[in-house]
């Protein structure tokens, strides 16, 4: 060929897992659509398209490459290995450690770590820890916190690929660190995220979405831009939407539209949607689509957009205040005036992107007249009702079908694409896919509230907190989302776990056209820990006490009323800061022996603690489970509890095992799907192991009576399964029932059993009395870390977390709660700050990197509580909150200085240490 | 609907230099790492031709000629360079900055000529190539030029190349055989882009400085390089007066951004103590490098 010539289109052959291949393809086509889209090997993740996240990691010669970076003409020749190519047949060493270490959480990262980590131990089976976080630095992971894949990679060795699953016998499932149900798709690469499970002949979805911050807009002619592009199929707009173009997390506060009508609030926003064949919609130039745009005068700042003259974003919200939050107790200023100690100060806080691994995905298809969608979600049974909503169909006519979804942690409660999707199938009857950019997940999908908080807090001169007022405004971006939940959520946990007999505190969400803040981890309480634990610190200070001790000192315990004049049981706090002594008093003593012999470096010590209400706050919040026994002799258990990663797959099943009475082995998964799984709620505000986990529970009691009545045999009688046959043992005596000879319901089960649980809680009054919330959970963090007073930089050296979870259902899957909520909280404590237009990618916005997490020693406490199911209480939000306060206290102890502005990156506490000392 | 980009794929030099000089706007395409990544935002971002340099061999080498002069192919991938033994002593700063580009994965198709094409002053190898006093060697229709690295990087995201030459090599002359090399790269996370690096290669006679040069990265649109900082180094022992001295002088030649890696106040903070850091490295290299 002459080198003149460009070359078009061509065969591109290369090696895969062994196999010689051979596709045709342009030749700047990349590596990772090769393997996915041609040839299937979906089991390489596509995260980020820049080289930033490591998940389309693929050996390439044997070495780690970017898949998403390599044009399939640097691929010819070369030999590839994926996540598909580890297995041959049976789990390699690697993929069994990382399933008996709990090293995979959502499992969306999990190809990358994989092949990477295999690269790796092919070099040097044994690897020392830095070996391994050198080699795994450019895979990002947002679920685990590390801290397992480097344990799993470390001790590979030790495996010969058997796994062991650590199945409990019967009766012993609750408490057992079994692993995880679901997790061998995810170290195989065969689990089917959002992106995974594209129908062939899907239309590609493409959407139109605002460069501006506000604006008016005007659409050209569209159907003259369709014509005139082969392979483009449709645009539609606004105008096509048959039904209420208006969606939103509370259905009271809705509105946001699913495409804009007109005007933008925010940049991200969608205002259209291009159908197309794939390779017409891939290189489709948007440069060209008509739309004429006028942009208008915006505001990022809560407290421009406060003010009275200040450009209204909605009607009716006077001020731009969303909602307001309140919550009051005692007189706070009269106790404040009379305490012997007063401090008080501000903090404030960025937003923060939840960088899931897994940008939001999905396809629509019509089932005859059912709108079915596939897409990743924390909430099916919510998004099947902001989608039947805006397409004007009733709810039964959608079908939501929760895909793997890699990472939410908030975000992926609130509907993002599906309405879209939906749309296009609705419209076309063709089966419609949309994966979004990492660009386009980070500027349309919701963050954390930047926060802007002051706060007084007294003491009596026994130490003795007698008063505390707090004010906080939440900038909660465009559109409502859970901006509500958090100016409510607030108010209640802004005292910490201790006991405050006087309190004031108001939350404001205040509407900006900056990016629309909703749920991540923690609804707002992680930013309010942090002006509450630091002022906590000063008050010590004051009072010449140790800071543990005062705390101590202060700590809700059984009996205590909490700040909305609730009477606690089961308050396990005490116990929490307890466990933490010993450690405390070794970090100061090693702190302080570092100090003295060291200038330009100092160590410091801090310690934070958390409070958090399981599930929604005084609203309905029920979880309903359904299971039965089909006629081979299977026990179903319908768990609707959407498992992004955090475990729910599992511990539920473990609940509903020993409620039934059966081995944790015999249990068989069902769902979750709206057709076919019960609401179970959303996986939010670590409700799934309380509320659904006790749906669980009455449901398998429920189940079990009717075997057992049906048997006629007392409630101590054993169960067991066998083919066909349910085999009831009750002392000597033994009745074999037939399953197949018995009738069985329209699902083919001979026994089933559905049970709700909705928590009991009380209304709030006008002051915010009442009750919120039935149960809690509680933490305390301890950090350890080194400053470098010359650079400003923060090295952490170690958390230890105390948290109690009334009873660890599974101390793994418990433990990878942990580690991974303070990787988040290192996150947001250090270094994550998303600015609109200027971090919309990975990396530019960072997360923590396997460099980044420290050791982290869990200590896990359980104090039972009389709600939960086996005492069990809630844990996801809980671990995040106390990281952050706890690091910016250890950073003041080090150095003397507040950083008052959050993340604490090296310029702001420099910053800091230099206004201090000039 | 946007053009197909075009590829070319030759096999020598002067094919690649013909289609440069034959397809306005091509574009070279060497480990893609920077590239593929922008074409990956879309057709907007899409160059209309690529002229792939990967089968042409002539790039791909190290070598090391008689004088001891360093020759590295346009198209040698990072995790090359980190590995390669003839990076020591005053040249051994470049093996270092190899080795610490993003991270693994980008290290295995990035390559050294493609990095400094693209000239990000954020970037590792800018820097080293003014610290070694580097040559970019380029070739175009008219022949083979040789650009030393001060002249090559003209402005952000800038060079002194011609749309129609491409890199082939940069050439490392030898340093001197007592010299020692560091390089210290300040960031945010492991993986990062520097908020700023410090290239040094100093040459030290019990205990006095007798040759040094000091580059910046991240520091301004290009890097930074000032003489009077390292004339106020050289006959001297390095104290700490001495390096203050002489990082207030650096300051003064910078002229870093306000960015998501800090704000320019930091940056020029961070200058002089980087500054001490690496002369300090510096002389720890050179007492192990005497016992040795």
């Amino acid at each position: 060929m002459n080198a003149h010539d460009p070359i078009v289109g061509q065969a591109i052959t290369f090696e895969v897992n062994g196999e010689p291949v051979s596709v045709r393809a342009h030749p700047v086509t990349r590596l990772s659509s090769l393997l996915r889209d041609e040839l299937g090997l979906t089991g390489t993740k596509v995260g980020c398209d820049a080289g930033d996240c490591g998940a389309c990691t693929v050996l390439l010669d044997g070495e780690p490459a970017c898949a998403c970076l390599v044009p399939a003409a640097s691929a010819e020749g070369r030999s590839v290995r994926t996540v598909e190519g580890l297995a041959n047949g049976r789990l390699s060493a690697l993929q069994a450690s990382f399933l008996e270490h709990g090293a995979a959480q959502c499992g969306i990262c999990t190809p990358g770590l994989l092949v990477t980590a295999t690269a790796l131990l092919e070099k040097n089976a044994r690897p020392s820890e830095d070996a391994v976080k050198d080699a795994l630095g450019g895979v990002l992971c947002r679920c685990t916190g590390y801290r397992k894949i480097i344990a799993a990679v470390m001790e590979a060795w030790r495996h010969d690929g058997a796994l062991d699953r650590r199945l409990p016998e019967s009766g012993k499932a609750v408490g057992a660190a079994a692993v995880r149900l679901d997790g061998v798709p995810k170290v195989t690469g065969a689990e089917k995220f959002g992106a995974d499970g594209f129908p062939e002949n899907a239309l590609s979805v493409l959407v139109v979405r605002s460069p501006h911050y506000k604006a008016r807009f005007r659409l050209g002619d569209l159907d003259g831009f369709v014509q005139k592009r082969p392979g483009i199929v449709a645009v539609f707009t606004a105008a096509d939407i048959p039904g209420k173009n208006c969606f939103g997390a509370i259905p009271s506060f809705a509105d946001q539209p699913a495409l804009a009508e007109n005007s933008v609030r925010f940049r991200g926003e969608a205002v259209a949607l291009i159908a197309g064949e794939r390779t017409a919609i891939a290189s489709l130039d948007l440069a060209k689509f008509p739309i004429e745009w006028s942009e208008e005068p915006h505001t990022l700042d809560p407290c421009e957009a406060a003010k009275e003259d200040a450009a209204l974003l909605h009607d009716g919200r006077p001020g731009n205040v969303l909602t307001k939050g309140m919550v009051e107790r005692g007189d706070p200023d009269a106790a404040l005036k009379g305490a012997a100690h007063v401090v008080s100060g501000a903090i404030e806080t960025a937003y923060v992107e939840h960088a899931y691994i897994e940008p939001e995905a999905g396809f629509a298809h019509m089932d005859g007249d059912t709108l079915v969608v596939s897409a990743c979600t924390q909430a099916p049974h919510m998004d099947r009702d902001d989608t039947a909503l805006v397409l004007g169909l009733p709810v039964e006519k959608v079908r939501i079908v929760p895909a793997a979804t890699g990472g939410g942690f908030g975000s992926k409660i609130d509907v993002s694409l599906q309405p879209l999707i939906g749309l296009v199938a609705l419209k076309t009857g063709r089966p419609a896919a949309l994966a979004y950019t990492r660009q386009e997940s980070m500027m349309s999908t919701t963050k954390r509230h930047p926060a802007s908080m002051t706060a007084a807090i007294g003491a009596d001169t026994d130490g003795k907190v007698l008063g505390m007022v707090f004010s906080g405004d939440f900038n909660t971006g465009a559109y409502a989302s859970f901006g509500p939940t958090v100016a409510n959520r607030v108010p209640v946990h802004a005292s910490g776990p201790y006991l405050t007999p006087n309190y004031r505190a108001e939350g404001r969400a205040i509407h900006t056209n900056g990016p629309v803040s909703g749920a991540f981890r923690g609804f707002g309480v992680p930013q309010a820990t942090i002006i509450q634990e630091t002022l906590y610190d000063e008050l010590a200070g004051k009072l010449g006490m140790d800071r543990l001790a005062f705390r101590l000192k202060n700590a809700l315990t059984d009996g205590d009323e909490t700040v909305t004049g609730q009477r606690l049981e089961s308050v396990g706090i005490l116990a929490c800061l307890e466990a933490l002594q010993p450690h405390w008093t070794r970090a100061l003593a090693e702190a302080e022996a570092f100090n003295a012999a060291h200038e330009s470096r100092k160590r410091g010590v801090g310690v934070a603690s958390c409070w958090y209400g399981c599930g929604n706050t005084s609203i309905a919040n029920p979880s309903t489970i359904k299971a039965g026994i089909s006629r081979d002799g299977g026990a179903m258990l319908h768990q609707g509890a959407v498992d992004i990663g955090q475990g729910s797959n599992t511990v539920i099943a473990q609940i509903f095992a020993d409620a039934l009475g059966v081995p944790l082995a015999e249990i068989k998964l069902v769902g979750a799907d709206t057709a076919i799984t019960p609401d179970a709620g959303k996986t939010s505000a670590s409700r799934q192991t309380f509320i659904s986990g006790k749906a669980a529970e009455k449901a398998a009691k429920a189940l079990r009576e009717k075997i057992l009545r049906f048997a006629n045999v007392s409630p101590e009688a054993a169960l067991a399964f066998e083919p066909g046959v349910v085999v009831v043992r009750e002392d000597e005596a033994v009745r074999r029932i037939d399953l197949a000879s018995l009738p069985a319901d329209g699902e083919g089960y001979v026994f089933s059993a559905v049970e709700t649980y909705d928590p009991p809680t009380l209304p709030l009054d006008e002051k915010g009395q009442g009750k919120p919330y039935a149960v809690y959970g509680w933490g305390a963090q301890v950090a350890e870390l080194e400053v470098d007073m010359k650079l400003g930089t923060v090295k952490l050296i170690k958390i230890t977390a105390a948290h109690d979870v009334g009873r660890a259902i599974n101390p793994l899957l418990v433990e990878g709660q942990i580690e991974g909520g303070i990787a988040q909280g290192i996150g947001m404590a250090l270094m994550e700050e998303y600015i609109p237009g200027r971090t919309e990618n990975l990396h530019d916005y960072l997360i923590p990197t396997i460099g980044d997490v420290p050791p982290i020693e869990s200590i896990l406490v359980e104090v039972p509580d009389p709600e939960g199911p086996y005492g069990a209480k809630g844990l996801g939000e809980h671990v995040l909150i106390p990281t952050a306060p706890a690091i910016l206290n250890a950073i003041r102890h080090a150095t003397g200085v507040l950083v008052t502005k959050v993340p604490a990156t090296p310029t702001r506490v420099l910053a800091a240490i230099r206004e201090a000392r000039p | 609907m946007a053009e197909p980009v075009e590829f070319y794929e030759p096999r020598t030099i002067a094919e690649a230099v013909a289609v440069l000089a034959s397809v306005p706007d091509a574009c070279c395409l060497a480990g893609g790492q920077t590239l593929v990544a922008g074409m990956n935002m879309g057709p907007l971002f899409r160059p209309p031709a690529l002229v792939s340099l990967q089968r042409i061999d002539e790039l791909k080498g190290i070598t090391q000629r008689p004088d001891g002069t360093v020759v590295v192919g346009a198209m040698v991938t990072h995790r090359t360079v980190a590995q390669s033994e003839l990076f020591g002593g005053g040249l051994e700063v470049v093996r270092e900055a190899a080795g610490c580009i993003a991270h693994p994965a980008i290290r295995t198709m990035g390559t050294i000529g493609g990095s400094i094409c693209h000239a990000d002053p954020a970037a590792d190898y800018p820097a080293v190539l003014i610290a070694t006093d580097a040559t970019v060697v380029v070739t175009g229709p008219s022949g083979i030029r040789e650009i030393p690295a001060a002249e090559f990087f003209v402005d952000f995201m800038t060079t002194s190349i011609e749309p129609d030459e491409l890199v082939t090599a940069i050439t490392f002359p030898p340093a001197p055989a007592d010299a020692v090399s560091v390089y210290e790269k300040f960031t945010r996370a492991s993986g990062d882009f520097a908020t700023v690096s410090v290239a040094l290669a100093l040459s030290l006679r019990h205990g006095r400085c007798e040759s040094v040069r000091i580059a910046l990265g991240s520091c301004g649109p290009t890097p930074v390089r000032a003489a009077a900082a390292e004339q106020r180094l050289v006959q001297t022992s390095l104290d700490e007066s001495d390096v203050q001295d002489a990082g207030r002088i650096l300051c003064d030649a910078a002229a870093p951004m306000d960015d998501v890696r800090g704000t320019a106040d930091y940056k020029l903070m961070l200058i002089p103590r980087l500054l001490g850091r690496t002369i300090q490295r510096a002389q720890e290299r050179a007492v192990a490098w005497r016992v040795e």
